[in-house]
């Protein structure tokens, strides 16, 4: 991971960079997560030292960072063999990165550094915006969108100078909305209910829409890479995918709006978006499944008799978007279909429900696939015409995914016991909160949720070793 | 004050079933898919065609009593099973696509 000996094209050079910064926060995200998660169990664990309202506003917004890093350096990655051209503006580009790269240092180390103290206009400029996920200051958050336009226009002058095929196309109108979107969580009202309606859309704009086509695109580009998929079939799966995600993904985030004060027919438009929001998840799952068999098929039919066949060029990056295939639709869809209409939602709002479905969507649904993207800009970097999987990569496949299943269990047990007891039984107030916390399940499961913690932390430690070995090791084998 | 949200209340011991059930319609759903997509690759025969309706019926009727049991209300009713009956023909569509579409390539491979 740590060279770039085979990459003719300085657009995706700078794309390992972004990888590697995104992995380093990825480590940092999970750290603080552990920490936040001991914090629930003994909370006087580093008390006024890292509090737990600092580790886990760091644990959420190194994950959103991290996954930016590795989205824009997917893009990177990708441009060349898309369109046949280097990056317009490689040398804006790699300034962009550097500027960005310490602007989050300098955040993440005055989130850590400066916990509390009373909030004024100042400290929304220099300190901490205060909204949950995207809590960057707004120094920062205007140096993000600068940071962004510079990519943006990197992205559209190549796409309009080089080929302009159908994975581009949705790449370049997808990325526009996602930028413009960053914008609806950078001004105030001074109604709490309009101020959440607009902050709801950055986040769940991205993620159910926004980012989910993006994926769906990276999915696309990865099956025609690793598989030598037909593009005509891969580019029209996508469109149906845009469609459908688009279509029920937008008023979908309906859902949101239950309970902050918006107008009641929100509740049947979201009820019913909501509910659509798992079938085009349901097609991403089948279509990389349908493309692996189909290419396989092929393979098989054309080779010599006892010849063994793979279609497959690059296996662990294989393995991480077929796992992101089931785990989108078991993140995202099961667990977010569990809870989604309103008269479920009702009950389940804010309870570790919520954590549960937040864990497995984020991870089954984006890091899967972004892990996978890392390992083919490895495979193009080491110059490795055939990867396959170390002992390494499987310990990685099988830890992350048996530890962040095993949170996911967890936070679901306890947010099942906080619609009973909590809500349905003692109908929601502070003295239920705190007498749900303290019952035997609820302690449990945090228990068990810090185990698997580890476990996952363990998956990544093997993670990067693999990410750091496995292209020297093969292109010595070649 | 009068209370502005009315929201049906369900019973402790009701959520165990709704959370069941709703795994169930995504379950059966999936299940439905695959059959539909395993035969149309030639990993099953086509007489699994006729048991994937038969998933995609257990499916409707789990989505069905879904909204029974959170009390839905008649719309919601309605616009759930309309789902459902969308859902009946998605897969027969894509794949529909797809055969045009490997048509199409196929023919202009052939013209190349």
């Amino acid at each position: 991971m740590l060279t770039n000996a085979h990459l003719k094209y300085e657009s995706q050079k700078l794309g390992m960079n972004y990888f590697r910064v995104a992995i380093v926060l990825f480590g940092a995200q999970l750290l603080l997560g552990l920490v936040a998660a001991i914090q629930f169990m003994y909370p006087g664990f580093l008390f006024e030292v890292l509090d737990f309202s600092v580790a886990r506003m760091v644990h959420i917004n190194a994950l959103v960072v991290w996954m930016l890093y590795a989205m824009i350096g997917s893009v990177y990655y990708m441009i060349p063999d898309e369109t046949g051209e280097e990056v317009v503006g490689a040398g804006l580009g790699k300034l962009a990165f550097w500027v960005l790269t310490a602007a989050v240092t300098v955040v993440v180390l005055v989130y850590i550094f400066i916990q509390i103290g009373s909030g004024t206009e100042a400290t929304i400029w220099l300190i901490n915006e205060g909204r949950e996920y995207i809590e960057a200051p707004r120094w920062a958050d205007i140096g993000i969108v600068v940071v962004v336009l510079i990519f943006y226009w990197n992205v559209f002058a190549t796409f309009m100078k080089g080929k302009r095929t159908g994975i581009m196309t949705v790449m370049v109108a997808d990325l526009f909305a996602l930028a413009g979107l960053y914008l609806a969580g950078m001004f105030f009202t001074d109604n709490i209910s309009m101020d959440q309606y607009w902050w709801w859309w950055v986040i769940h704009l991205w993620v159910e829409a926004t980012w989910e086509v993006f994926v769906g695109a990276l999915a696309a580009y990865g099956l025609i890479k690793i598989l030598g998929a037909k593009r005509e079939i891969v580019e029209m799966w996508l469109w149906i995918e845009v469609l459908m995600l688009f279509g029920s993904g937008i008023l979908g985030l309906g859902h949101h709006y239950f309970w902050i004060g918006t107008p009641e027919y929100w509740w049947e438009i979201g009820a019913l978006f909501s509910a659509l929001e798992p079938v085009p998840l349901v097609a991403m799952f089948v279509h990389v499944l349908y493309d692996w068999g189909k290419e396989q098929g092929h393979m098989e039919a054309n080779a010599a008799e006892g010849e063994k066949a793979h279609a497959v060029n690059n296996t662990p990056a294989m393995a991480w978007i077929a796992t992101n295939a089931f785990g989108n639709f078991l993140g995202a869809g099961i667990w977010g279909f569990f809870h989604t209409l309103p008269q479920v939602n009702i009950y389940t709002h804010g309870t570790q429900f919520t954590a549960a479905h937040g864990h497995l969507a984020f991870f089954g649904a984006y890091a899967t696939i972004l892990i996978g993207m890392m390992y083919l800009g490895v495979q193009g970097a080491s110059g490795i015409k055939k990867m396959t999987m170390t002992f390494k990569t499987k310990m990685a496949l099988f830890l992350i995914i048996f530890g962040l299943l095993g949170m996911t269990v967890a936070l679901t047990i306890a947010g099942y016991e906080q619609v009973l007891v909590e809500r349905a039984d003692l109908g929601g107030g502070w003295d239920a909160y705190f007498t749900a916390q303290n019952l035997p399940w609820m302690v449990q499961a945090m228990g068990w949720r810090l185990a698997m913690g580890v476990v996952t932390f363990l998956g990544f430690v093997y993670l990067l070793w693999d990410l750091l070995t496995i292209g020297k090791a093969q292109a010595k084998e070649a | 004050m009068e209370p502005i949200i009315s929201m049906p209340v369900i019973a402790p011991n009701e959520f165990l079933g709704i959370f069941a059930v709703s795994t169930m319609v995504l379950v059966l759903g999936v299940g439905y898919a695959a059959l539909v997509t395993l035969s149309k690759m030639g990993y099953l025969s086509r007489k699994w065609i006729p048991v994937s309706y038969i998933f995609w019926i257990l499916q409707a009727y789990s989505l069905y009593d879904l909204s029974v049991r959170i009390h839905s209300s008649p719309f919601t009713f309605k616009v759930l099973m309309i789902a459902m009956l969308a859902y009946l023909f998605a897969p027969h569509v894509y794949f529909y696509l797809v055969e045009q579409a490997e048509k199409r390539y196929s023919q202009a491979e052939e013209h190349r």
